[in-house]
């Protein structure tokens, strides 16, 4: 018997936990754009959680924006990439013009942000860095509009800019005192990393932005077809080995057995660029000077030679999407922990199928052949029934409690139930976002 | 209702002599063979419209051929009745002898449709074996490579539904019965044990016998009567569906009606198209919240549910492979009620008198509502039938078959019932544990592994301990020839011959009648055709017959004392023999009758040396001298008080069986398998028993003779004591039958040439030929290890073969006669025995 044997949760208890973060959106279908319904959901281990998620439309294009982040060392630089990158990449992709426009209603204050966030009652905002982050957002749109635009850049180049920018902004307002003192909060959210993966869909494009182990995945389905994985991003980490060729060439040849290391960057840092993380950007010297007071004289790693050694810029993945493409999942690394993209992407496609459950299933058209309306039932039937009616709850029930076909009440009541102390060594901060297209 | 002929006036009679609840097809039956028979003030109340619950939704397949003989006379007088409506109404009920063809695509499924062919030819039905190539000629529209063959019915047929009901409807009417829609029955009141009114929402009529035939609504219109009546059944969602035309080819509506019973699917030609439907391997009950009400004109229906649909969409697609471009016009989902034995329910309230039932047909209401209301007719106004009915008596169910969780959990089951091979010996696997008596977790743990009846669980045969659920399993295996337990029950069976063996024997029916003076005797003298003014100490085996000489129960009565007597009934006598006691108890409330039927644990000890370990437990004489064979005694056993013993098992061997109070029977159980170690003492289940008793001719009520078998007919000529001096019930009957001599009689057959390990097996139900004619049919039949053969046990009947009429059964016509039995199409030789071999104490052969 395993020592937590005696915990018992009830499935209701199951459902409170699971249900907590959960939120789906019904797109207004005025805005114009491809996305029709987009569900999210998260589950804590780490207490802090430290995973972050975010979902906006732009104000001033049809386009929307879907974020998972994944934080390390603390949720801080997650929180604040959460609040932040979506506006920094929306000022990015303004056609000059628009952002010209924008940036005046910005200073009169007619525009507070560049996008519509859609929130979730116990979204966390820092109110009181609010100020900051406008006044930063500010400068950027005002550097955008000072250069003289020739040409539109391509979008893939934009995203990488703007996920560059928020970047170096962070650093740039860590070390910024106005007095000396200790840059509390600037220095929490660079000292802590978090890795990024953004979904850009505007009208039949996606792009997807990631930066680190999070992870975007298309579900799609051609007519009679079954459902297929297509991976929209690639992970940055030591299994990546495009990405550890990118890093051991860009610095010292005899650092190629120490800058990554026990499959992990200096052996400390296992996603291969994030924001923030400044420990691994910033030169020696910054360190010294602005990270040793607070946080001691080992803050630096091992074999430090040649920062920087992490960048925030992102892989950037276009595709156009096809009335075959479904849907795109987007999770942390917590949920990939546990579900393979196939298995996630047939999850979705039986839950899209067996999603009128509660109405119960009718054949989508009288004018469909007996033998149509048998296949489509025989798909049903070898589908797993969900229990949720968000996707991203289904899911992340699966991941915690699926055996094959079915979920197994106990795996998750145990899955559930681990300490606080323990809880990390089974699994990870789970975050899922998944859209579904028009 | 719009097309209606009939006077639906909304003035609500004071009284009437019958009011029956419900239009549908049962009711309305019920109601026309009552006018028919002379009642002329008989009230019909319907909630909604006439034929409006689940009638209306029936499909119009009237399948002449069924299982059983009983069902099958019932589908033939539905089948008379409605041809015959369309002379008395005008009103053409479409009824059509279209034929039906089950098809096989299993080896089983073909044993069991030779042996409905079998069957048919003795009841006189027109059927025809087909092979794979006769089908596909028949049916080309259908998929035939991989069928076994096929059994073509031609006396199957189909009829319109809505317009027999309405048929039904104006003959009741114009043979005087007040047809009246849009009145619900509240409650049924009650005073002094009979029905005296009903409430209704528009008032009250009081009445002479109130008839339960509310379909859905009939278990819930129990509960709503004083005291509660029991009517067990549970609504399940049927569906079925009607596709378009089919263009490629033409259909005259005139073919058979296909059964493909592998995939649980009927299917139907359908106005050019086809309408096909059948059961769920694992049935839906609905309206868990309660049942709607029915006060408008719509039909009660659900909501379509293609997902439970699947299966017979994927069967039907395999079957009709050119419908798969075909689309569907609409599915038609109805709920239908399901009984826990998926038989439908009739006959008179144990718990209220002149309360009569008629529900629960699971989808057969249109094949047996015409016969079965004929037959309920007959019960109300005459008090008695020419047919016994107890295959589907109210009476048959325990108190604990009404419970609603055990009903949705057994109806599952029982919805394809009539559609999956009726295996012999078939346990149901749902609604389990009804019942367990004290030992059953002991006997568990010993191997035993269990069957049920009545709600009890008795074991079948044990497994030796370390066998898994699994060899458990794979001996339940369905099979028509020698079964996977043979082994396990012939070891068993020879310990009961040979040493001593313990058998659970809790489930019989234990009653208690008392009185202060002799009023008990003299109810039981009143009561049984043998005395029982007999020696205190003295068990007398006899019956309870009715006016008609027939056995309303088989029972063996022990004497304990002066006025007290202990009477054990068959185990599915629960409830009708204490309803037939208490029904004769005198009104003066001088017997008390009691039911210890759940109060005893029952051993059987049996056995030659049962005698000598269970004098190792007490200090009472157990010699056959001190302790003669049918005699009672009070034991201590072990450390056990006032355990009851009688010297008889059931089983013809040495022994006897032990009423254990329930406390202490585990105890009993114990020290018995202690004492008995020596002697190999070991547990025998109720399969061995079987095996001991047939081979020895021991007929069993209910299953080889019932309420209309008189003791002559079944050889109990000794227990008929008519010099006792008191008029017992059915003795004039008797006389009668004595002087007459008897038309029928229940004897032992010996199976010759007959290999157990290769040839199919009897399992009653067999046709029996004698000289070449259908003399009878068997009711049972065991493997006897003595002799080294099958004994099946049947019925002989002697029929002029120019006349038709029946002659007596004399011992000189059962000797001299050839006989036959055809087991699934193959026949062989039997040899007819009045008395059973004497198998004595002969030592076997068997090694």
């Amino acid at each position: 018997q395993n020592w937590y044997g005696h915990l018992t949760v009830s499935p209701e208890q199951v459902n409170s936990i699971l249900f907590r973060n959960e939120l789906t959106v019904e797109v207004d279908d005025s805005k114009g754009t491809s996305v029709k319904t987009f569900m999210t959901n998260q589950l804590g281990s780490n207490n802090p959680m430290e995973d972050r998620r975010a979902e906006a439309e732009c104000i001033l294009t049809k386009a929307m924006l879907f974020g998972v982040f994944d934080g390390h060392h603390g949720p801080a630089c997650a929180q604040v990439v959460s609040e932040r990158l979506l506006n920094y990449i929306a000022a990015e992709v303004l056609p000059y013009d628009v952002l010209q426009q924008a940036l005046r209603m910005f200073n009169n204050g007619e525009l507070r942000e560049l996008v519509n966030w859609y929130q979730h009652p116990k979204d966390y905002v820092s109110d009181d860095r609010q100020l900051l982050f406008r006044h930063s957002l500010g400068q950027y749109m005002r550097d955008n509009v000072a250069i003289d635009f020739q040409e539109e850049d391509k979008k893939a180049d934009m995203l990488m800019t703007s996920f560059d920018r928020l970047d170096k902004d962070l650093s740039a307002e860590a070390v910024s005192t106005s007095n000396g003192e200790f840059n509390d909060e600037g220095l929490h959210t660079v000292f802590s990393g978090a890795c990024a993966c953004v979904a850009y869909v505007d009208a039949d494009d996606l792009y997807v932005a990631n930066a680190g182990d999070c992870r975007a995945v298309l579900g799609r389905q051609s007519e009679g077809e079954p459902w297929s994985a297509i991976a929209v991003s690639n992970d940055h980490n030591a299994q990546n080995v495009d990405e550890v060729k990118r890093i051991r060439s860009a610095h010292r040849l005899d650092e190629s057995s120490t800058v990554i290391k026990n499959g992990r960057l200096l052996s400390e840092l296992a996603p291969l660029r994030a924001f923030g993380d400044v420990r691994y950007k910033w030169s020696q010297s910054l360190q010294h000077q602005v990270l040793n007071p607070w946080f001691g004289a080992n803050v630096i790693p091992k074999n430090y030679h040649t920062p920087p050694y992490l960048i925030a810029t992102p892989e950037v993945i276009h595709h156009r999407l096809t009335p075959a493409d479904r849907f795109l999942i987007l999770a942390t690394d917590g949920l990939w922990d546990c579900l393979t993209p196939e298995k996630a992407v047939n999850l979705v496609g039986d839950f899209l199928l067996m999603r009128d459950k509660v109405g119960h299933f009718h054949p989508p058209s009288a004018a469909m052949s007996l033998e149509q309306i048998h296949q489509m039932l025989s798909r049903r039937k070898a589908a797993l029934w969900p229990r949720d009616d968000n996707v991203a709850t289904h899911l992340i029930r699966y991941a915690l409690g699926g055996i094959h076909n079915r979920f197994d009440h106990h795996r998750l009541a145990n899955t559930l139930s681990l300490p606080d102390n323990v809880v990390r060594q089974y699994r990870d901060d789970i975050t899922v976002t998944v859209v579904f297209f028009k | 209702s719009q097309d209606a002929d009939h006077s639906t006036t909304s003035d609500l009679p004071q009284r009437a002599r019958a009011v029956i609840c419900g239009g549908g097809i049962a009711g309305l039956s019920t109601a026309y063979h009552l006018a028919k028979l002379g009642w002329k003030d008989v009230v019909l109340l319907e909630q909604g419209k006439l034929a409006s619950g689940t009638t209306w939704n029936a499909s119009g397949i009237l399948g002449i051929l069924r299982r059983s003989h009983f069902r099958t006379r019932l589908s033939r007088m539905s089948y008379d009745l409605y041809s015959q409506l369309e002379a008395e109404t005008g009103i053409q009920t479409g009824l059509h002898r279209c034929g039906s063809v089950n098809i096989g695509q299993t080896k089983d499924l073909m044993v069991e449709l030779q042996k409905r062919h079998a069957n048919a030819k003795a009841w006189g039905i027109d059927s025809e074996l087909l092979s794979m190539g006769d089908v596909h000629r028949l049916l080309p529209w259908i998929r035939a490579d991989d069928l076994e063959g096929g059994l073509l019915v031609r006396d199957d047929a189909s009829v319109q539904v809505k317009e027999v009901t309405r048929a039904l409807a104006k003959a009741a009417n114009d043979r005087g019965v007040t047809l009246l829609e849009n009145i619900e029955v509240k409650r049924v009141v009650s005073s002094g044990g009979r029905v005296s009114s009903v409430h209704t929402d528009r008032g009250s009529i009081e009445c002479e016998a109130f008839v339960n035939c509310a379909g859905l609504w009939a278990r819930a219109l129990g509960l709503a009567s004083s005291p509660e009546v029991r009517v067990p059944l549970y609504p399940l969602a049927q569906q079925y569906l009607i596709t378009k035309p089919i263009k490629s080819r033409t259909l005259d509506g005139n073919g058979p009606f296909v059964r493909d019973m592998d995939s649980l699917l009927y299917i139907q030609e359908h106005s050019g198209g086809f309408l096909f439907g059948g059961y769920a391997p694992k049935g839906k009950p609905v309206f868990e919240e309660g049942l709607p009400l029915k006060k408008d004109s719509e039909h009660i229906h659900l909501p379509d549910d293609w997902d439970h649909f699947r299966h017979l969409l994927e069967g039907f697609l395999h079957r009709v492979p050119q419908a798969s471009d075909v689309q569907f016009e609409k599915l038609y989902n109805s709920p239908e009620s399901f009984t826990p034995d998926g038989e439908f329910i009739i006959g008179e309230a144990p718990e209220v008198r002149n309360y009569f039932v008629l529900a629960g047909f699971g989808s057969l209401g249109l094949t047996h509502a015409g016969g079965a209301g004929e037959l309920l007719a007959r019960l109300i106004a005459i008090g008695h039938t020419n047919m016994d009915y107890w295959p589907v008596d109210v009476q048959r169910f325990s108190p604990q078959h009404n419970s609603k969780a055990f009903l949705r959990a057994r109806v599952k089951e029982i919805e394809s019932i009539h559609y999956r091979v009726a295996y012999p010996a078939f346990s149901h696997r749902t609604g389990r544990k009804l019942r367990c008596p004290p030992l059953y977790s002991r006997l568990g743990q010993g191997g035993a592994v269990f069957g049920e009846r009545m709600g009890v669980e008795r074991p079948k045969w044990y497994m030796a301990p370390d066998d898994t659920d699994e060899f458990a399993h794979e001996t339940q295996r369905g099979t028509f020839g020698k079964p996977q337990w043979f082994g396990l029950v012939e070891s068993e069976y020879w310990a009961c011959r040979e040493s001593v063996c313990l058998m659970d024997m809790s489930a019989f029916t234990k009653l208690e009648l008392t009185s202060l003076g002799n009023e008990a005797t003299m109810l039981l003298q009143r009561l049984c055709p043998n005395d029982l003014d007999c020696p205190i100490g003295s068990v007398v085996h006899t019956g309870m017959l009715n006016e008609r000489g027939g056995y309303e129960c088989d029972c063996s009565i022990a004497r304990l004392d002066t006025n007290r007597y202990f009477i054990i009934c068959p185990t599915i006598q629960l409830v009708k023999a204490h309803h037939w006691i208490s029904n004769h108890l005198p009104p003066d409330g001088s017997v008390t009758l009691r039911d210890l039927t759940n109060q005893y644990a029952g051993l059987n000890v049996l056995g030659p040396k049962a005698r000598d370990v269970l004098q190792k437990l007490t200090t009472t004489s157990l010699s056959s001298a001190d302790f003669r064979p049918f005699s009672f005694k009070e034991l201590n056993v072990g450390f056990a008080t006032g355990v009851k013993a009688m010297t008889i098992t059931h089983a013809g061997e040495d022994g006897m069986v032990l009423y254990i109070p329930n406390e202490t029977a585990v105890q009993v159980y114990d020290a018995l398998l202690e004492a008995g170690k020596d002697c190999g003492i070991r547990n025998a289940g109720y399969y061995a028993l079987r095996w001991l008793r047939i081979e020895k001719f021991y007929f069993y009520w209910g299953e080889d003779f019932d309420s209309t078998t008189t003791p002559y007919e079944i050889g109990r000529d000794m227990r008929v004591k008519f010099d006792k001096g008191v008029e017992f019930i059915g003795k004039s009957a008797l006389l009668k039958q004595r002087q007459e001599g008897v038309k029928r009689q229940l004897l032992g057959f010996i199976l010759e040439d007959h290999n157990i390990n290769t040839d199919l097996w009897p399992w009653g139900r067999e046709p029996i030929y004698r000289n070449g004619q259908h003399a009878g049919m068997t009711t049972c039949s065991s493997y006897g290890p003595t002799q080294g053969k099958m004994t099946c046990l049947g019925w002989l009947t002697n029929r002029d073969a120019d006349t038709g009429q029946m002659l007596e059964v004399t011992p000189d016509f059962v000797n001299k006669g050839q006989y036959e039995i055809d087991i699934a199409g193959k026949r062989f030789p039997l040899k007819a025995r009045l008395y059973p071999s004497q198998l004595g104490a002969k030592q076997p052969t068997h090694g």
